[in-house]
């Protein structure tokens, strides 16, 4: 037996063990998101991303590169682009696909025109140039799809209702200045197909020009010195027109000399992009055309440097409305030279609020209008470029609260009522006094108001006002209202006991009247027999008279009284004799008892009453159960007898 | 029945319906394999077939025919360290998913220059919803001839310091990190791509490295190629192999605990030697004498 309890003992041990919980184990709080519910995730469009990603197709399209076009295309499903934007996305992406095809085509085209030329396969060049002219034709004809899808996507993503230098516009220009890339190179593919010859029978001379740059290293925005020539077997082709292109779009346009050489500056555009590539291009004009043929140099590359930085920003930990805040900032140039001062665009939820000049590290001050709604808000650095100073932004939040004022007050414990009472306090907030607010004071119904002083300091006298409770807490509420946006209303309460002295007096009095009148009716009352003065000696039946009967036991033996009358009085006679033994016996009269049974049972214990009882049940019963009609001999019998056994357990009590 | 009986039946009751409510209740907990919410392992773990495994004390036998896969969100100590390194040199596949937790720790123990960022990477432009939910839409060669398109992760990170041939994705152009954690990208913040998931040799091992382990969870496997993407690893370089979970270094609750040492308990009593020793006990307890009963 023990052995099996052991066991049972043992397994359930066990089977608690396995269900009790070991500690939480917790991953480090680092702060970060592991994830969210992706189907309950809020979806979010981010319209400068959007206009970039149109950007990135132009630029592969500018970049000769159609599979990287159709590359980044292919991701378009995987974007997240608005609903109401795909279709003109597609319509972009599918004519910047056929573009760049276009323009692959258009440029190989144009070189294989000039082999052709210059091999005198005429008929074929001429078959070629209709066929090039008719894809340019058709490059042209897609650019309005392409301005077209810009501009919806500019209309959707709210570009016009953007502040100017909003990251949204600035994303919007770019891309309009790569429509505009688009525009030119265009327009140099007619320009070198227009120079080939249109009829079979002309030669044209072969041409070749070089290039070359003093440095291949160039701080943006610096000059940089060029020169080549232009030959014709080798022979230089004085005063032609030679185009520069950088990343394959014409910057610029130089003259050669008497010798065909030519030479210039160009400027580094402030583009901030790490390399460049720079091409020299001839193609005739003019009278040249249909002499010679289009020729271009080989690319050289230019690495571009210039000195970026990072802004750091800090706001206030607390901004109020109404009241300038500090944005403080502070640009981090590493092991470049710093620069001393530079222009900076501040942006308050996206809106330009101020434009200045600071420099490495500045301190400048946020208005903040009263109407400013509290929260985060968001507060935008955006430094341009300024020469060789890459354009450098940060972001950071402006937390805008209002103050919480401080009532300080220190009411009285106890309110005696009506009596008015005093309050002097003073109301100041973290950012100082509360000058000219409205305080409010409320108790038990009444009110009272005053106005701060210049050191938030009031007083004020409350009345206490009259009312039906004696004693109790009342609250004592005490309102500000501030005149200044930056700071909050504020309400304060307290618990004060009120009293009531008066009512408290008039309800003493109402009680002690009450009480006296109370003790002299209950000892009245104690005195009075309720057989009046017929109780006797016990065991004596004493015959009294009617008349003295009817005034002091209440009871009227008249002659004149009916049967009824007779018949009411013994019993309201008897019941209060019932109540008495009652009382005396301790023994209850029961329902199911006869009036004769309850009188045996009381028996033992009424002594000699007990046949004055049996006798007077006897009489009762006698009403009750014959035909005799009561006479007033009857009730003076029923006093007598009554009289008798109050009498009777007086003695027995004492 | 006396009152002691009574006590006795009714704890008896409460700890067998305790025990059946705690297995059969479905944990709530982040990456467990019986959630069968948005965030637990439940599809993952029937679809891989899953073992999971609370002691990587025994991982390092036969380690070229198991693969384990990590989510390191509590610390390893350095026996699980030690162990771990012993297990990928000598021909385990180790695919240690993480972002925010303790991955960095087992790559320094096994001297590796990738690292996680530990920075949120997002994604403003290719992504599901928000920039939190970035898509990855850069592959290598093989895993895009596996007709794998886009990933989506949920709230990853990047990796650093790898080298691009050991890369098999690539977050796209728009992606960055977000080093302040604001939301927002700020000029000094870096730009993508960034690598998300590579392939290394490390002794006679592999390790596969991916910045996001939220992409196992119920809610994530079946978004874009995500459920292609894990079972290309999976096949390509854990064919044949027993996949083991490591849940020793997820973050638990105590319901896991309970469900994890009644399963342990349920393995334990199921083994042969356990149900010989029962079945001695129940012979003890009937072939022992009976007490005589007193007469009168």
């Amino acid at each position: 037996m023990y052995l099996k309890q052991l066991l049972a003992k043992f397994v359930l041990v066990l089977l608690l063990l396995l269900v009790l919980p070991g500690g939480i184990i917790m991953a480090a709080d680092n702060g970060m998101e592991q994830h969210e519910n992706p189907d309950l995730a809020t979806q979010d469009f981010n319209g400068v991303a959007i206009l970039s990603y149109y950007t990135m197709l132009l630029d592969e399209v500018i970049a000769k590169a159609p599979t990287e076009v159709e590359s980044l295309l292919d991701k378009r499903p995987f974007a997240n682009i608005p609903e109401d934007l795909e279709e003109s996305l597609e319509t972009f992406g599918n004519a910047s696909v056929d573009i760049s095809w276009l323009i692959s085509d258009i440029e190989a085209e144009i070189d294989n025109l000039n082999l052709l030329t210059r091999q005198f396969l005429l008929e074929e060049a001429k078959a070629q140039r209709q066929q090039t002219q008719d894809k340019l034709a058709r490059a042209f004809g897609l650019l309005p799809a392409i301005e077209e899808s810009a501009a919806t996507a500019s209309e959707e993503l709210g570009v016009p209702l953007s502040e100017s230098g909003s990251s949204l516009r600035i994303a919007y220009e770019e891309l309009q200045n790569r429509i505009d890339q688009l525009h030119k190179l265009l327009a140099l593919f007619q320009s070198l197909l227009n120079t080939l010859p249109e009829g079979s029978q002309q030669v044209l001379l072969p041409t070749h020009i070089t290039l070359a740059i003093e440095s291949n290293t160039v701080f943006v925005g610096d000059w940089v010195d060029f020169k080549g020539r232009l030959t014709c077997a080798d022979s230089g082709l004085p005063r032609r027109e030679v185009v520069l292109l950088l990343n394959g779009v014409p910057y610029l346009n130089c003259l050669t000399g008497s010798d065909g050489s030519y030479q210039g500056r160009l400027q580094i555009p402030y583009n901030y992009v790490p390399s460049l590539t720079l091409q020299a291009l001839y193609y005739p004009r003019d009278t040249d055309i249909g002499v010679y043929l289009a020729s271009k140099s080989t690319s050289v590359n230019i690495q571009v440097l210039f000195y970026s930085a990072t802004l750091h920003l800090q706001s206030q930990s607390k901004s109020y409305p109404g009241l300038d805040s500090i944005l403080y900032g502070r640009f981090d140039y590493g092991d470049q030279p710093i620069l001393a001062a530079r222009d900076i665009e501040i942006y308050l939820d996206r809106k330009l609020v101020s434009r200045v000049n600071v420099g490495e590290s500045f301190e400048q001050k946020i208005s903040l209008g009263n109407e400013t709604a509290l929260g985060e808000h968001s507060l935008l650095v955006v430094a341009p470029a300024q020469n060789r100073y890459a354009p450098v932004y940060s972001e950071t939040t402006l937390n805008v609260v209002k103050a919480m004022p401080i009532i300080d007050v220190s009411p009285p414990k106890i309110a005696i009522m009506p009596f008015a009472f005093n309050l002097k306090g003073r109301i100041y907030s973290e950012l100082g006094p509360l000058k000219g607010a409205t305080v409010k004071a409320t108790f038990s119904s009444r009110e009272a108001q005053a106005i701060t002083s210049q050191d938030g300091s009031f007083t004020l006298k409350l009345e206490t006002g009259m009312n039906f409770s004696l004693v109790g807490s009342r609250a004592l509420s005490i309102e500000a209202n501030p005149t200044e946006a930056w700071d909050s209303p504020a309400s304060i309460s307290f618990a004060i006991v009120a009293i009531n002295p008066i009512l408290i007096g008039l309800l003493s009095l109402a009680i002690v009247a009450i009480i006296v009148t109370l003790v002299n009716r209950l000892r009245g009352k104690s005195r009075r027999p309720i057989f009046g003065a017929i109780g006797a000696t016990p065991g004596v039946l004493a015959a009294k008279p009617a008349n003295e009967v009817g005034t002091q036991g209440s009871f009227h033996t008249s002659s004149q009284m009916g049967d009824n009358d007779l018949r009411k009085l013994i019993f309201e006679l008897y019941r209060r004799l019932l109540g008495l033994i009652q009382d005396f016996t301790s023994i209850g009269l029961k329902p199911n008892l006869t009036l004769r049974e309850f009188a045996s049972q009381c028996a033992p214990l009424l002594g000699p009453a007990q046949k004055y009882l049996n006798q007077f049940t006897s009489l009762i019963e006698r009403l009750l159960y014959s035909k005799h009609s009561p006479e007033p001999a009857d009730l003076e019998k029923g006093l007598e007898l009554g009289g008798m056994i109050e009498g009777s357990l007086k003695h027995d009590r004492t | 029945m006396t009152v002691r009986n009574l006590t006795a039946s009714v704890l008896a009751i409460v700890v067998i319906i305790s025990l059946v409510s705690v297995w059969f209740y479905p944990s709530i907990q982040d990456f467990m394999r019986t959630n069968p919410f948005w965030n637990g392992l439940r599809d993952f773990s029937r679809e891989f077939d899953v073992t999971w495994t609370d002691s990587l004390s025994d991982i390092s036998q036969n380690p070229e025919n198991k693969a384990l896969i990590a989510i390191p969100y509590t610390p390893y100590n350095q026996s699980d360290l030690e162990e771990i390194d012993r297990f990928v040199q000598d021909g385990g596949l180790l695919f240690l998913l993480d972002d925010y937790g303790y991955g960095n720790t087992l790559l320094e123990q096994m001297g590796l220059q990738a690292r996680f960022s530990g920075r949120p990477l997002l994604d403003p432009l290719f992504c599901y919803k928000n920039q939190w939910l970035p898509r990855v839409t850069d592959f290598s060669p093989a895993l895009a001839e596996a007709g794998i398109q886009a990933i989506a992760l949920n709230h990853g990170t990047a990796l650093l310091g790898v080298d691009e041939d050991q890369v098999l994705a690539w977050s796209s152009e728009s992606s960055f990190l977000d080093l302040n954690n604001d939301g927002g990208i700020e000029s000094d913040e870096p730009r993508g791509p960034f690598p998300v998931a590579t392939v290394s040799r490390f002794g006679n091992g592999t390790i596969l490295l991916l910045s996001d382990p939220s992409i196992l969870i119920n809610s994530m496997v079946d978004k874009d190629n995500n459920d292609s993407f894990v079972e290309y690893l999976m096949k390509n370089y854990g064919q044949s192999r027993q996949i083991l979970t490591d849940v020793s270094h997820l973050p638990k609750a105590p319901l896991d605990e309970s469900k994890q040492r009644l399963s342990q308990t349920r393995e334990r009593v199921a083994h042969p030697y356990s149900v010989v020793t029962m079945l001695g006990i129940v012979v003890l307890l009937v072939l022992r004498p009976w007490p005589r009963k007193e007469a009168g």
